[in-house]
């Protein structure tokens, strides 16, 4: 394949040396899953070098984790389905060998947090592996040592991984696939999981091993802005077939000059895209923050900083009353953990509110007291002025909806309509008053045409929505939403948002809780961090972002854009990518008339 | 007591529930119960750990006094009468066994658990030559227990928040609210269990995997002492089956002294 050549010239390697042998070499690369229909790929073909660091990208069920699945021979060993094509490791066609000799070149980690560590000690899960291949003892001791010391987590040992944070827990994982010695490392989709510390700790797991252990990396991810600082080369996957192939840059300005995206880029590639498009931005796209700030600081002196006008606010005129009204609330759990030491908080009708901190910080023990789920241990929640210890749960769900982070828990019925249909029948609504709602919120979501179909047998996306309809038909005023967009692709991401927006649209009040900060600061209209179950900080968005001091102490940063902003003295904070835009371009307007 | 070996941890507390279930006389039930206070203290076991316990044993205790010496059978020589209340030697004697081997039967189960963890457990099975793959299936179990429980849990709170309200309605009303919960952790922990064998095969390990050509990295060795507390232990269980296959008659081993 060419891509071979053109990727050996950008790392600076002599071309014309065909005798190296690509670490991972697949070749028309196709796969159907048993009972499946549908090729999940489609002719893949790909080279990636000895100590490469390839990222891939694409949407949601293109086809990457099967792809990875291939590498260490899960694929076509023990997930069965008609494979035809060829994969290689080190010149090894994985056909050939069985997967515990794969396991010993290619290690892999998964999305999913929870099932995959097995061990009963972070040690145990990290000589797990050598231990089924039969490594002598004080091997494996020294690729413990070996592998935690990588992985920064000596300390932990002996803990058990239910112990350890989201972060930590992919830590130990990657631990775990180091332990084997692998010549490539594959993680899938490592910090969709985790909250913004976890996403740090892993990334720089990820810059450790890329600087001093030169192990070929494939990782599957949606963080275009970590894409850009670490991966030689971005593989951009769509419907089972490699649609694009290049450096971060070319990818990522590529992407946004072909107009229809299907991933997430970099925010200040998008606003120097849309720049350059107004003819302000003259120089490259950039891909990184230090590289944006460099470049900005070429267009913008301190005159046109001053000219930038800061965006407008609206001003409801009115102070709204509060539907939701939180005094000295605390909370400790059976156990005795104490989650909430004293929060007092009123959530404004029709405001959307970002709840925000830390995994562990009090966020979720706190909403589930919006809908009774949880009753204070001291303190009060009142909703629309009657304390919540006064009403049941099921009284509560007709006032304040709660869709939960992963629509699984949630979904059970046998058609999107049922399932849509399950909250208002609690409520004891008449089946016709059911049915109009159902119709009502099918058409408000744009589901309509899955009417029918088998909740199960959606996508990711959809399977979000659904969960969110099915919380919307019972008319809350007050919606909790809780990670809607965490583990979502670009798409789903963008539909989702839209969908929160129209919600908002309709006069309900929004708390979102969420690590994303891109849809905090896209959407909330105020955040309210928590730290150690008290408020940290109670501001409206735009100012919370433009002091980010007091959010770093909650290991909080604020999306690229607004980062871009702070790096200026006097310049305005905005907050995302088409405000900054449009910021400037009227700012360079008024110069030139 | 912590640091025996992982069979032996195994072993013991078995051995002292054995052998309570083996013998029914009162009075070496409260030898064997004095012998399992005596290695709570020694593994130190805190009083705090006891306490919840203790106190469910007292309150069974009430109950089979009750049941046996007040209104059970009336077997044997009376010792004490008290208007229409008769206490006979032999539900004396049966009332007590029962509370001791409860009593035991709580004691080595706390002490079992006091002084082995779950991995020891495992290699204490494999010691006893079970095969890798059930004390593996074993671990996991142990493992992934509480993932379910905290899945079970978040898919209760889910349906509450959509009105469902569990308590209320009919028994068969209240059966089919559970497949709101049942459904979606099957479907969870469907796809978990997808994960978990994609996961245990990228790190090499394959259902037929024997014991043999695996490497155990902790194993803790086997000394003197261990051989040592087994082989009374096993002894005393043999021999208690063996004097009672012998001498049935005297009382240690069956039901039949009770009753005789």
């Amino acid at each position: 394949m060419g891509c071979s050549l053109v990727h050996l010239d950008y790392r600076g390697q002599e071309a014309s040396q065909g005798e190296i042998v690509p670490k991972v070499v697949v070749e028309d690369l196709w796969f159907r899953y048993r009972g499946a229909e549908d090729w999940t790929l489609r002719g893949i073909s790909v080279e990636i070098d000895e100590g490469e660091f390839v990222a891939i990208m694409g949407p949601t069920g293109a086809g990457k984790s099967t792809l990875c699945l291939t590498l260490n021979g899960v694929i076509p060993h023990s997930l069965m389905g008609v494979f035809k094509g060829n994969v290689a490791i080190d010149g090894i066609d994985t056909k050939t060998v069985p997967i515990s000799d794969l396991a010993k070149r290619v290690g892999m980690t998964f999305q999913d947090l929870e099932s995959q560590l097995f061990g009963l000690t972070v040690e145990e899960e990290i000589a797990f592996g050598p231990e089924n291949l039969g490594v002598p003892r004080p091997e494996i001791a020294e690729r413990i040592d070996y592998a935690l010391n990588v992985v920064r987590m000596e300390e932990y040992r002996f803990r058990s991984p239910s112990e350890l944070s989201g972060g930590q827990k992919q830590r130990v994982a990657i631990a775990a696939a180091l332990a084997l010695r692998p010549e490539v490392l594959v993680m899938d989709e490592p910090t969709s999981e985790l909250d913004p510390v976890g996403k740090e700790e892993i990334f720089s797991v990820v810059e450790r091993l890329r600087e001093r252990h030169a192990i070929t990396t494939i990782l599957v991810e949606h963080e275009a802005e970590q894409i850009a600082k670490y991966a030689d080369r971005v593989l951009m996957i769509e419907d089972g077939q490699i649609v694009r192939d290049e450096t971060p840059r070319a990818f990522f300005s590529g992407t946004l000059k072909q107009g229809t995206r299907r991933v997430r880029c970099p925010q200040v590639s998008e606003m120097g895209y849309s720049l350059s498009e107004s003819g302000v931005w003259r120089a490259d796209i950039p891909v990184t923050l230090e590289e944006s700030i460099a470049q900005l600081k070429q267009i913008l002196n301190r005159k046109d900083i001053a000219r930038l006008q800061i965006p407008f606010e609206e001003d409801r005129g009115r102070r709204p009353s509060s539907v939701v009204e939180v005094r000295d609330l605390c909370y400790s759990y059976p156990n005795g953990a104490k989650a909430l030491r004293g929060v007092t908080l009123d959530i404004l009708d029709g405001e959307i509110l970002a709840v925000i901190g830390q995994n562990g910080s009090g966020k979720t023990t706190l909403v589930k007291h919006f809908n009774g789920l949880l009753k204070p241990s001291d303190g009060s929640v009142k909703v629309n002025g009657v304390d919540t210890s006064t009403l049941s749960i099921a009284q509560l769900s007709r006032t304040v909806g709660y869709a939960f982070q992963n629509p699984d828990h949630q979904i059970f019925c046998e058609s999107v309509e049922e399932e849509i249909a399950y909250g208002p029948r609690n409520s004891g609504l008449a089946e016709n008053e059911v049915k109009e709602r159902v119709d009502e919120t099918l058409r408000f979501m744009g589901l309509e045409k899955f009417r029918s179909a088998h909740p199960f047998s959606l996508g990711k996306g959809e399977r979000k929505l659904v969960a969110v309809s099915s919380i919307l038909a019972m008319r809350p005023g007050i919606l909790i939403l809780d990670e809607p967009t965490t583990g979502q692709d670009f798409t789903n991401t963008i539909r989702i948002t839209e969908a929160i927006r129209r919600i908002h649209g309709e006069g309900r009040t929004i708390v979102l809780v969420t690590h994303d900060m891109r849809l905090v600061a896209s959407l909330a209209e105020r955040i309210v961090v928590l730290m150690q179950g008290k408020v940290l900080l109670d501001s409206p968005t735009r100012s919370a972002f433009a002091h980010p001091e007091i959010l770093s102490q909650s290991f909080i940063e604020p999306p690229q854009i607004v980062a871009l902003c702070n790096a200026y003295e006097g310049f305005p904070t905005y907050l995302d990518v088409q405000e900054m835009v449009r910021g400037i371009n009227e700012a360079f307007r008024n110069t030139t008339l | 007591m912590h640091n025996v070996s992982s069979v032996t941890k195994v072993v013991l507390p078995f051995s002292l529930m054995t052998l309570t279930i083996l013998v029914s006389s009162a009075a070496w039930n409260f030898l064997i119960l004095l012998a399992t206070v005596c290695m709570l203290a020694l593994a130190r076991i805190p009083a705090s750990t006891l306490r919840p316990y203790v106190r469910v044993a007292v309150v069974l205790s009430i109950v089979f006094s009750l049941n046996w010496l007040v209104f059970g059978r009336k077997a044997g020589v009376p010792i004490v009468t008290l208007g229409w209340i008769v206490i006979t030697e032999g539900a004396l004697n049966a009332t007590l066994t029962s509370i001791f081997r409860l009593m035991i039967l709580i004691l080595s189960s706390i002490l079992f658990m006091g002084i082995t963890s779950e991995s020891e457990l495992i290699e204490g099975f494999r010691k006893l030559k079970i095969p890798y793959v059930i004390c593996f299936i074993f671990m996991m179990a142990i493992r992934f227990f509480p993932t379910l429980a905290s899945d079970m849990a978040t898919i209760r709170e889910a349906q509450m928040s959509r009105g469902t309200d569990f308590d209320k309605g009919s028994l068969l009303e209240r059966g089919r609210k559970l497949a709101a919960i049942l459904i979606p952790l099957l479907v969870v922990s469907f796809r978990r269990v997808e994960v978990i064998s994609t996961g245990l095969e990228a790190r090499a390990f394959s259902p037929t995997l024997r014991a043999s050509k695996r490497t155990f990295f902790r194993e803790t060795p086997l000394r003197k002492r261990d051989v040592l507390i087994m082989v009374v232990s096993v002894g005393v269980v043999l021999a208690v089956v063996a004097y009672g296959l012998l001498a049935g008659a005297f009382g240690l081993s069956g039901t039949g002294s009770i009753a005789g």
